[in-house]
């Protein structure tokens, strides 16, 4: 009996269970129905209210590319970029137009009239720019302050950090952050980078949220662009020359310091008493003008004459005792001394324009024109610097005996500063003529190319017998108010007449006087060309007394700078 | 029939759940590569502008200007073989 009433028990609990379970499954199906339903709903019909909300709130911003650093041949920076803020109002966004000035001027130390003044002003009228560039102080102020419709927008400012040092090498970008000029301009393309992009989910305050992978394409900063020029040189050389400009009181001046090595370009220095604007975007000097180099031609012509049987080292040459040659078309050439009948090899070492019109005469016009064209004078190096100018070297057509003569002691042809370096380096690595660079390589750890050379201009012999006699000039000739106390030179003076820039002829007392010389003697590293235009005659105007300190200088210091083993080493105390 | 039923909602609610929990991990994650991304970019500026203001330290006149205070004879190291070719 008990066992019946039992299992009726049981019985009745288990169809209690089941009814419940069932009414549990059945409420968990319609609550899911019911999540499901409004699911759809949502998806397929929102309210107004919600469909805004619904709407991703994705920003896509450019990611800027950075701008590659210039730097010098050590990796010092020349130019940089970095990330600053430009400061605008959105007049729309503001809470209060009339407080805003008052707000922003109090974050960024301005006047509010200043603030007031823009935005009334404003030609965007969702996009007023307070500040081109605020500093890291203002920036933070304006975050802290949190003002609405105020926006800081980034921007790539780029720097300078060396000021006016190197300005004319290194150039300047403009407003939208592309080269303008020197080398800023010439390797835009290498320094520009590819500008990337992101897409974000962002926040109220539009932080970012998140971003998928696919949503972001990250930019390509440019590359680094390294130059030859050595900033400690180029400081030097720039500091020398300045003190000479001041000095003679001159129009202006040029300094080229190449190592002969590698044809590396050390240091580019162009300085004018007054420069007509800024510095960055003024034209390069050293290659786009050419001067007229005087006697500082005269190594070149000796030397494709010797080596063209034209004249001996050891041959007397018929110069006047005291009065000027004439030549035999009848032109009367002068020399600041007389000294008379003397050694081909003295008329280099006293730098005599009639002995060298004298032998000029005994070569045709195509051995002169080929001597002065063999060495790269009429073509660009094409160095890396733009604006490069071929300088000027009479056409063949046009060559007559009158150029000839000219021609022999530097006149009637124009050379850049650069292209003379180049031409003066053949002796001192043995007749042999270096290509000249700017750029020593694509970045951090490029190696300088050496040794590229682009022909032999002479013969070993000849050019180690010009680098002989040069340093005979130093001692000898007009070069000795330049000879060095450190290491022993070869250099080679040169003073020319102004020519007028109506084409008239020359002016009578106006001068370039020049200086170009290398050191060690016998085993050359650095070859440094001094123009200086214009001094003032009463102070000096002499190649030799006007340029040969500073190119001495600057040999002196750049050598013991490059740890050179002095040739006569400094008296020690 | 109504256990099985049962388990099946159990289940599908426990994969509901890993999903909302991955997917929220996936989020946090999306989330937290953006926060190393901004880092990134102000460290960078950061290094950028550091670049800036130790080249303006290392200007050349400065140096001279700082051997001059020191004072002393300074002159140039010569490495071995520097002086040659």
């Amino acid at each position: 009996m008990s066992r019946i009433i039992l299992d009726e028990t049981r019985r009745a609990q288990a169809s209690r269970v089941s009814a419940w379970s069932r009414l549990l499954v059945l409420g968990m199906l319609a609550g899911l129905l019911l999540i499901l339903v409004r699911v759809a709903q949502l998806k397929l019909r929102p309210d107004a209210s919600l469909r805004a909300a619904l709407t991703p709130p994705i920003s896509t911003r450019a990611e800027p590319a950075r701008r590659g650093d210039i730097v010098d041949a050590r990796g010092r920076v020349l130019a940089t970029s970095t990330l600053g803020y430009r400061l605008f109002i959105d007049p729309t966004q503001v809470q209060d137009i009339r407080t805003i000035a008052v707000d922003l001027a109090a974050a960024i130390g301005t006047a509010p009239d200043e603030i007031d003044r823009k935005i009334l002003a404003g030609g965007a009228p969702r996009y007023v720019v307070i500040d081109d560039l605020l500093d890291d102080r203002q920036v933070a102020a304006v975050r802290t302050a949190g003002l609405r419709g105020v926006g800081l927008q980034p921007r790539q400012v780029r720097h300078y950090p060396q000021h006016e040092r190197a300005a004319r090498v290194v150039g300047m970008v403009g407003f939208e952050h592309t080269g303008l000029s020197g080398s800023e301009h010439a390797f835009d393309r290498m320094l520009a980078g590819r500008q990337g992009r992101l897409s974000y989910l962002r926040d109220v305050r539009h932080r970012t949220l998140w971003f998928e992978p696919d949503d972001y394409e990250p930019a390509t900063d440019g590359r680094e662009v390294r130059l030859t020029i050595d900033l400690v040189v180029q400081e030097i050389a720039e500091r020398h020359l300045r003190r000479a400009v001041d000095e003679y009181e001159a129009g202006g001046g040029r300094v080229v310091v190449l190592d002969c090595i590698s044809g590396a370009i050390l240091a580019l220095t162009d300085v004018l008493a007054e420069p007509a604007g800024p510095a960055r975007l003024a034209r390069n000097r050293c290659v786009t003008d050419p001067y007229e180099p005087g006697s500082t031609l005269k190594p070149f012509i000796w030397a494709v004459a010797t080596e063209l049987g034209r004249a001996h080292p050891a041959e007397i040459i018929p110069c006047p005792v005291d009065r000027p040659y004439r030549t035999p078309y009848g032109r009367s050439i002068r020399d600041s001394h007389y000294l008379g009948p003397v050694s081909w090899r003295n008329v280099l070492v006293q730098s005599l324009n009639t002995g060298m019109a004298i032998v000029a005469a005994r070569m045709t016009h195509d051995e002169m024109r080929q001597a002065i064209t063999r060495f790269g004078f009429g073509r660009r190096t094409r160095c890396g610097i733009p604006g490069e100018t071929a300088g000027l070297v009479t056409p063949a057509s046009r060559w007559s005996d009158y150029t000839q003569s000219s021609v022999s002691f530097g006149h009637e042809i124009a050379v850049t500063p650069v292209q003379m370096v180049r031409a003066f380096s053949a002796f001192a690595r043995h007749g042999m003529l270096p290509t000249v660079h700017i750029v020593a390589g694509p970045g951090a750890g490029a190696s300088v190319p050496r040794f590229r050379f682009v022909r032999q201009v002479c013969s070993a012999s000849t050019a180690d017998l010009v680098r002989e006699i040069l340093a005979e000039v130093m001692i000898e000739g007009t070069g000795r108010h330049a000879q060095s106390q450190r290491y022993r030179l070869f250099g080679k003076s040169g003073t020319a007449q102004l020519p007028r820039p109506d084409g008239g002829g020359y002016f009578e007392d106006r001068y370039v006087s020049s200086f170009i010389a290398g050191a060690p003697l016998h085993e050359p590293r650095v070859v440094v060309l001094c123009v200086i235009d214009d001094p003032d005659r009463s102070r000096g105007h002499w190649g030799g007394r006007v340029a040969g300190p500073v190119v001495r200088d600057v040999i002196d210091e750049t050598l013991a700078y490059l740890a050179v083993i002095p040739d006569h080493p400094l008296p020690v105390d | 029939m109504f256990a099985k039923l049962l388990l099946v909602i159990l289940v599908m609610a426990a994969t509901a759940c890993a999903l909302l929990v991955s997917r929220q991990q996936r989020l946090d994650t999306a989330h937290r590569t953006a926060q190393v991304h901004r880092e990134l970019l102000k460290q960078q500026q950061r290094f950028w502008t550091l670049r800036r203001d130790i080249a303006i330290e290392s200007q050349p006149d400065r140096i001279r200007e700082a051997i001059g205070e020191i004072g002393g004879q300074w002159s140039p190291i010569v490495l071995p073989g520097r002086d040659r070719l």
